[in-house]
C-alpha cells in the first residue's frame, strides 16, 4: 500500500538513478559526484579481480570500451548484496554483449581469472585425511575448478591458440590459490570419477574406455591421485 | 536494546597478521563488522575470524539492505545476514537512512532519499520488516549526502519523525554530521543538539577529506580522522554517553596506526565518562 502511494518519490530516485548511472545527463554537479563514486567503485572492484585482463585492456589501448562496458553492466545487470560477486556478475554480462568482440579469449580469460575468487571464497574443507586407497569411494570436490581452455593462460601467450587442461584449488599448506596444467587423461578420469565405485573401479573403467592398459599405467595415475587427494582436490 | 560499553574498532582483514592472541596484541573493547564481508569469508581469514568472534563482542553494521529502496529487502541476503547475527551473538546491527539499489539494480553507493513523509513510510515499512526477520530492533545511521533530493522537512526532523514512527534506534555518525554540515553549510553542533538523543545506540567517527574536483568534502573512511570530527566527539560525548568507534573502510593502514587513533578516542571517551563519575 505504501509502496503504490510514493510514486513521486521513486520518480525521483529513478531520475537520480539514470543520472547518475550514465542513462541520463548529469544535471547537477551535485548528482556527478554520485557517479564519478558509483563509477569508480566499480571499476576498481572490475578490473582489480580482472588484473591480467585490465592489463590487456590498458596495452590495447581498450580504455573507453572498458568504461563503457562498466556504464552499460551497471545500468542493466548488478544485483548481488555483495560485492564479491560483482566480477561474476560483469563476466556473465560481457559474455552477453558484443563488448570486446576482437579479443577472442575474453570469455575464458575472465572465467579463469574469476575462478581465483571463486576459489578463495569456499567454505574451508574440515573433511580429516585418512589413507588414501584405491579400495575408498572419492569424488572430485565442488572446491576445484577443472577446465578446459582454448588458451594458455599460465603463461598468458595469448596470440596462438593452445589447447590447455586446467586444474585449480586451494594449498591449504601454502594457503594460495594453485593451478595446473594436466594432460587429457587427467582430466577425462577426474571429470568421471564416481563414489558410486571404488577409485579402482573409476580407474579401471576410464581406462578400458580410453584403451589404456590398467597395468601399464595404473601407477603413474595413482601416484597423481594420491597427491591429489592430500590436496583435497579429490573427496 | 543493551548497550555496548568502552570503544569499537572496525575489523578489517588487512589487520589479521597484527593480531596475535599468544602475544596479547591490541584488541578493541569490542569489534564493528561489515557483515557483507564476512557473510561470505575468504579461506584463509576463516579460522582467524572465528577466534576474533570469540574473544571481543561484535557489532554489525550492513551497507546493503537499502532501506529506502521501492523494493523489501533481499530476503536471500536477510537469511544469510540472520544467520550471521544469530551464530556470532550480534545484537546490534544497524544500516543506513538510504538506499544502494533500486528496481533491484545494486549500485553499492549510499544514495540520497528525499525527505518526505512518504518515505519516512517507505523506510519505516522496511525498517519493521528487517526487524521482525531478523529478530532485533535495528538501528539506522545519518548518512552523507552531496545532493539532496526534494525536502518537506529538515534533515533532523526527518530522523526524528523517522526514529518516532519505526521505533529504531539511531547510530549518530559525528563525521557525517560534520561532511554534511560544511557541504550542506549548517551548524553541526546545533545540528547534533537537535536530534532525539535519547534514541542514539553509539556512534561513528571516521575520517574524510576535500575535494577538489567536486569543492566538497568526500566522507571516504579512508584517512585519519579529522581535527574537527574529534572536537565534534568530544561535544557529542558532553551530551550522551554511550560508546563510540572508527570506521575505517580505504587505505587501510596497519593496526598498529589504527591503534594510535583507537586510543586517542579512548582518552576522549574515558576523560568524559569520569568528569560525570565525578
Amino acid at each position: 500500500m505504501i509502496r503504490e502511494q510514493v510514486v513521486k518519490e521513486h520518480n525521483q530516485q529513478k531520475d537520480f538513478i539514470e543520472q547518475i548511472t550514465g542513462k541520463k545527463t548529469v544535471e547537477k554537479d551535485s548528482i556527478g559526484v554520485y557517479k564519478y563514486l558509483v563509477y569508480n567503485n566499480f571499476f576498481d572492484v572490475i578490473s582489480g579481480s580482472y588484473p591480467e585482463f585490465y592489463k590487456i585492456v590498458q596495452a590495447k589501448n581498450l580504455n573507453k570500451e572498458f568504461e563503457d562496458s562498466i556504464y552499460q553492466f551497471i545500468q542493466t545487470t548488478p544485483s548481488s548484496c555483495f560485492i564479491w560477486q560483482m566480477p561474476n556478475e560483469y563476466r556473465k554480462f560481457l559474455k552477453s554483449t558484443n563488448f570486446f568482440k576482437d579479443l577472442k579469449y575474453k570469455n575464458e580469460l575472465l572465467h579463469f581469472e574469476y575462478s581465483e575468487l571463486y576459489l578463495f571464497m569456499q567454505k574451508k574443507s574440515k573433511k580429516q585425511l585418512k589413507n588414501f586407497s584405491l579400495e575408498n569411494h572419492y569424488k572430485l570436490s565442488n572446491k576445484v575448478i577443472l577446465q578446459k581452455y582454448k588458451y594458455n593462460f599460465l603463461t598468458m601467450n595469448l596470440e596462438k591458440k593452445y589447447k590447455t587442461y586446467i586444474l585449480g584449488y586451494y594449498d591449504y599448506k601454502l594457503q594460495e590459490v594453485l593451478y595446473r596444467e594436466i594432460n587429457i587423461y587427467m582430466y577425462k578420469l577426474l571429470k568421471s570419477i564416481t563414489k558410486t565405485k571404488t577409485l579402482k573401479e573409476n580407474l579401471k573403467s576410464f581406462m578400458k574406455k580410453n584403451s589404456l592398459s590398467y597395468k601399464q599405467y595404473k601407477e603413474e595415475f595413482v601416484i597423481v591421485l594420491a597427491e591429489l587427494y592430500r590436496h583435497k582436490v579429490i573427496v | 536494546m543493551k548497550n555496548i560499553s568502552g570503544c569499537g574498532l572496525g575489523l578489517r582483514r588487512e589487520f589479521f597478521d597484527e593480531i596475535d592472541f599468544k602475544k596479547n596484541s591490541f584488541l578493541p573493547d569490542w569489534w564493528e563488522i561489515t557483515p557483507e564481508n564476512w557473510i561470505d569469508i575468504p579461506i584463509w581469514y576463516q579460522e582467524k575470524f572465528e577466534q576474533i568472534a570469540n574473544t571481543a563482542p561484535l557489532v554489525a553494521h550492513g551497507v546493503s539492505l537499502s532501506l529506502g529502496a521501492n523494493t523489501r529487502p533481499n530476503k536471500q541476503y536477510l537469511k544469510k545476514l540472520k544467520n550471521l547475527l544469530d551464530r556470532y551473538d550480534i545484537k546490534y546491527y544497524s544500516e543506513h537512512i538510504s538506499y544502494s539499489s533500486f528496481d533491484n539494480l545494486q549500485l553499492h553507493e549510499l544514495l540520497p532519499v528525499p525527505l518526505t513523509y512518504k518515505m519516512i513510510d517507505i523506510l519505516s515499512d522496511n525498517i519493521k520488516y528487517t526487524e521482525d526477520f531478523l529478530g532485533r530492533n535495528i538501528s539506522i545511521e545519518n548518512a552523507t549526502y552531496y545532493h539532496a533530493l526534494e525536502s518537506e522537512l529538515s534533515e533532523s526532523d526527518f530522523i526524528n519523525e523517522l526514529l518516532y514512527r519505526s521505533g529504531a534506534k539511531l547510530l549518530l555518525d559525528v563525521n557525517n554530521v560534520y561532511v554534511n554540515s560544511i557541504n550542506h553549510s549548517y551548524n553541526a553542533k546545533k545540528f547534533i543538539k537537535s536530534l532525539d538523543l535519547d534514541k542514539v545506540s553509539y556512534i561513528h567517527i571516521a575520517g574524510h577529506y576535500f575535494d577538489d574536483n567536486v569543492q566538497m568534502l568526500i566522507d571516504s573512511h579512508g584517512t585519519k580522522v579529522n581535527y574537527d570530527t574529534w572536537e565534534l566527539l568530544k561535544y557529542t560525548l558532553d551530551k550522551i554517553d554511550l560508546s563510540p568507534m572508527i570506521e575505517r573502510d580505504n587505505n587501510i593502514p596497519q593496526l598498529q596506526v589504527m591503534e594510535k587513533e583507537y586510543k586517542k578516542m579512548k582518552k576522549i571517551y574515558d576523560k568524559r565518562t569520569s568528569c560525570e563519575r565525578a
